[in-house]
């Protein structure tokens, strides 16, 4: 990618007529001159009082990462100044970055520093403008030499930039500059604020707190330069800046993945994202090499644009505007350009399409969402006419009362207990069919009816043991009584006597729920596969009451082999 | 007569049992009650039945796998369900008769009448038979059927792409699950009608009737007189 940076940025600056170490100016334009081909070489102490020896540069730019060790260097480049000056107005030279002490010669005459070349470890300023006066830009060669002492190894990291030009053009760059920075902060601010309303006021999607965060980093991230400008804090040390942006972009990235490995339901999140901080948070705690950063960027880059790509495979709604969003804020504009002064927009374009495609992305997510939700409203409510005449619907009914007038004819006391069983069921399922939660001790009693029933009917002994230790926890209605039904029909044999039992067991404040059997049909199961027994109603049913009921506050698991048939649901109170 | 109950609720089967016993009283030999269609398959394979009594609902089996699969088998079947909603599409794979649940008397003795009048042509909504090859359950859709043939105690079903099938019933109880559209044109032919182009007798006073492919099939005497008045009025 640099490689590909240094082409651009080679042809690019062909037609800036700045090639190698010497630049032209002209006084009649309103440009601003980048300067960025320096010449260097690197020189021993006492430093003040060593002179350039004019054989040994080497070429540097200082958009180039990194180039220069530990040490001091001169750093050397021609201006050729042309035309004439416009009234009351000086030149200046603005330095960002160059994280350093350093000391400006202009012509070899000082004309100002960056503390105090001399002296062990001093504050360096983030940012200064040195001025130059009529007289000393006047048209012809002139020659500006920067001394500079790098005792930090993290040096090259930052975006230096070093421009030339009429001071007020320098002060209305840099308004231009701060007006984009608000203007995209106050997008994402914009954003963040949406997007909490969004949450408290609305679908508690996660998602959307998530952006928020990413939101309220980035508007900081953008008002950085703005704030410490308006509270006179231009004397604030450099690193100090260098810091705060290193580890807001750290955090910025960690909470996009985050965003994109929640929100887009990437797999094996629970490993990436650990390893993803991980990576991420590294730099903090050791001196770490730029490489490493381009290794993280890399990395999260890989992370995010496969993960959404098998999203977009995967038709997960809202991904492809998801990726379109993170491709274009991935894009290394820096990188791609550097070197070249781009307008403010194009470089507040990205962040503010990110936010637009992410927003899209959500909208489209809970829109799907929503389609889902009524979707499962649906589907429970046809489940729950389906399961209501179940039971009142003729085959139960019918069946039963064939059974009964068998009963009638041949054991006629057993068909009154008989009928007392169905009748007694009846009412249980009139009690809770409407309710949305009951206590467990009732969906119990009417599993034990049903038992009984169909102990009747099969000519059978089925047995209830119970193990219940809070009678009053809730329950969505009938899924044991389903469960069971479940059971029945697919667990044991013809003619087969057997014993279902449901326990309760309480951890913390998570009540565990196990319904098991042991009947003798499930060793002819084995074959059939978990799938193939999940499709019945029953198993759906289940699920879908849970989601509807108690959605997020459940688990449901089951297991069926050769011994047991067992299911487990496990409740947040 | 030997009937065959599949039942997994003994108390309704014995029910069965004892209103079959009512009902044919001398005419009945054996009854024999099995809970699952596996069971079931096990014994046909020995013991030769005449009718079988079948619920749909066993214990978790789908009803219409097993019912595809009894429909192969030479005896009729009747369906004994509380299922009521699936008794139409029980008449499309050829049952001879479906019992709701909760049944009486009466309606078996309907359903034993209708089996032994050998006239008696119902309302026959049949659409597919299935027959067995290769041990496997195949079904065809009536609509593919040229004609029946009868082939020693089997049916061959002529389908119009030129195949063959084989099935396991007898002209006579292949007859009474037909549609109405399908005649019995000799005692070893069965057609259905729209196919048929023409009939008429031969110099050698041989009753002939010929399909739209020009197939040639010997015609019953009786079924000529009859086709005549129905075409020729």
């Amino acid at each position: 990618m640099q490689l590909i940076a240094k082409y651009i940025t080679f042809f690019l600056l062909l037609s800036f007529q700045a090639i190698g170490q010497n630049y032209t100016f002209d006084l009649t334009t309103e440009n601003l001159q980048v300067l960025s081909y320096f010449r260097y070489q690197k020189i021993e102490a006492p430093l003040q009082k060593n002179v350039p020896n004019n054989t040994e540069w080497k070429a540097y730019n200082i958009f180039e990462h990194p180039s220069l060790d530990l040490g001091s260097f001169w750093l050397e480049t021609e201006l050729n100044i042309i035309g004439s000056h416009r009234e009351s107005d000086v030149i200046a030279i603005k330095i960002d970055g160059l994280g350093s002490r350093y000391q400006i010669y202009w012509d070899n005459e000082v004309i100002g520093f960056n503390g105090d070349i001399d002296s062990l470890p001093h504050p360096d300023i983030a940012f200064n403008t040195f001025y130059l006066s009529q007289s000393q830009t006047s048209a012809g060669k002139h020659n500006l030499r920067i001394l500079l002492h790098i005792d930090n190894p993290k040096f090259s990291w930052y975006d230096n930039s070093i421009v030339f030009g009429y001071y007020s053009n320098i002060l209305n760059g840099r308004d231009e500059y701060y007006a984009f920075q608000l203007g995209t902060a106050g997008v994402y601010i914009t954003a963040a604020l949406i997007c909490l309303a969004l949450f408290w006021g609305g679908s508690r999607h996660r998602g959307y707190l998530i952006f928020a965060a990413i939101s309220l980093i980035s508007a900081f991230r953008f008002l950085e330069f703005p704030i410490i400008d308006y509270l006179d804090l231009s004397t604030i040390i450099f690193w100090k800046v260098i810091h705060l942006d290193h580890l807001l972009r750290t955090v910025f990235w960690i909470l996009i993945a985050m965003f994109v490995l929640v929100v887009f339901k990437i797999p094996k999140i629970k490993i990436l994202l650990p390893i993803l901080v991980l990576i991420s948070i590294l730099p903090h705690f050791f001196e770490l090499t730029y490489s490493y950063y381009v290794f993280r960027y890399y990395f999260i880059s890989l992370l995010l644009l496969s993960g959404l790509i098998n999203s977009i495979y995967k038709h997960i709604r809202g991904s492809i505007s998801a990726l379109i969003g993170t491709t274009i804020l991935l894009l290394p504009l820096e990188d791609i350009f550097a070197g070249i002064q781009l307008p403010q927009y194009v470089e507040s374009a990205p962040d503010i399409l990110f936010v637009f495609f992410i927003i899209l992305a959500m909208s489209q997510q809970v829109r799907e969402d929503y389609r889902l939700h009524e979707e499962a409203l649906r589907i429970t409510h046809n489940l729950e006419k389906e399961l209501l005449r179940k039971n009142i619907q003729p085959h139960f009914l019918m069946n039963t009362l064939q059974s009964i007038k068998s009963y009638i004819r041949e054991k006629p006391d057993a068909a009154i207990e008989f009928i007392q069983a169905l009748a007694e069921e009846f009412r249980l399922i009139n009690k809770i069919a409407l309710e949305s939660m009951i206590p467990v001790s009732t969906e119990v009693e009417l599993c034990r009816s049903h038992l009984k029933l169909m102990s009747f009917r099969k000519e059978v002994e089925y047995t209830l043991n119970t193990r219940i230790s809070s009678p009053e926890e809730r329950i969505p209605p009938m899924i044991f009584h389903t469960l069971i039904e479940n059971g029945l029909t697919h667990a044991f044999e013809i003619g087969e006597s057997g014993c279902f039992n449901i326990e309760q067991s309480v951890e913390f404040d998570v009540i565990k729920y196990s319904i098991s059997n042991n009947g003798g049909r499930l060793k002819t199961l084995e074959n059939k596969s978990k799938d193939e027994i999940e499709e019945g109603l029953g198993l759906k049913y289940v699920r879908s009451r849970l989601e509807e009921n108690i959605s997020g506050k459940y688990d449901f698991d089951y297991s069926f082999d050769d011994t047991l048939w067992q299911i487990n649901i496990s409740i947040k109170r | 007569m030997n009937i065959l109950i599949v039942e997994d609720e003994p108390p309704i089967a014995r029910d069965i049992e004892f209103i079959c016993r009512e009902v044919l009283k001398d005419k009945l030999e054996t009854v024999t009650l099995q809970g699952t269609l596996s069971s079931a398959k096990k014994i046909i394979m020995d013991h030769k039945f005449d009718l079988c009594l079948l619920d749909l609902n066993l214990n978790g089996e789908n009803g219409f796998s097993l019912l595809e699969d009894i429909t192969t088998e030479s005896f009729h079947t009747v369906i004994v369900s509380a299922y009521t909603e699936k008794a139409i599409e029980a008449f499309e794979y050829g049952v001879f008769d479906f019992i709701a649940k909760p049944f009486d008397r009466p309606r078996f003795e309907k359903m034993f009448n209708r089996y032994f009048s050998q006239t008696g042509k119902n309302e026959a909504t049949t659409k597919y038979l299935s027959y067995r090859k290769k041990n496997e359950t195949h079904i065809i859709n009536i609509d593919e059927i040229h004609y029946f043939r009868a082939a020693d105690t089997y049916v061959l079903a002529e389908l119009k792409n030129g195949n063959s099938a084989l099935l396991n019933k007898t002209m006579d109880r292949l007859e009474q699950i037909l549609p109405d559209r399908f005649l019995r044109i000799h005692r070893s032919y069965i057609v259905d009608i729209n196919s048929i182009n023409s009939f008429g007798h031969d110099a050698g006073g041989k009753y002939k009737l010929y399909l739209k492919d020009n197939t040639e099939l010997p015609l019953n005497r009786k079924v000529y007189k009859e086709l005549s008045s129905r075409f020729h009025k």
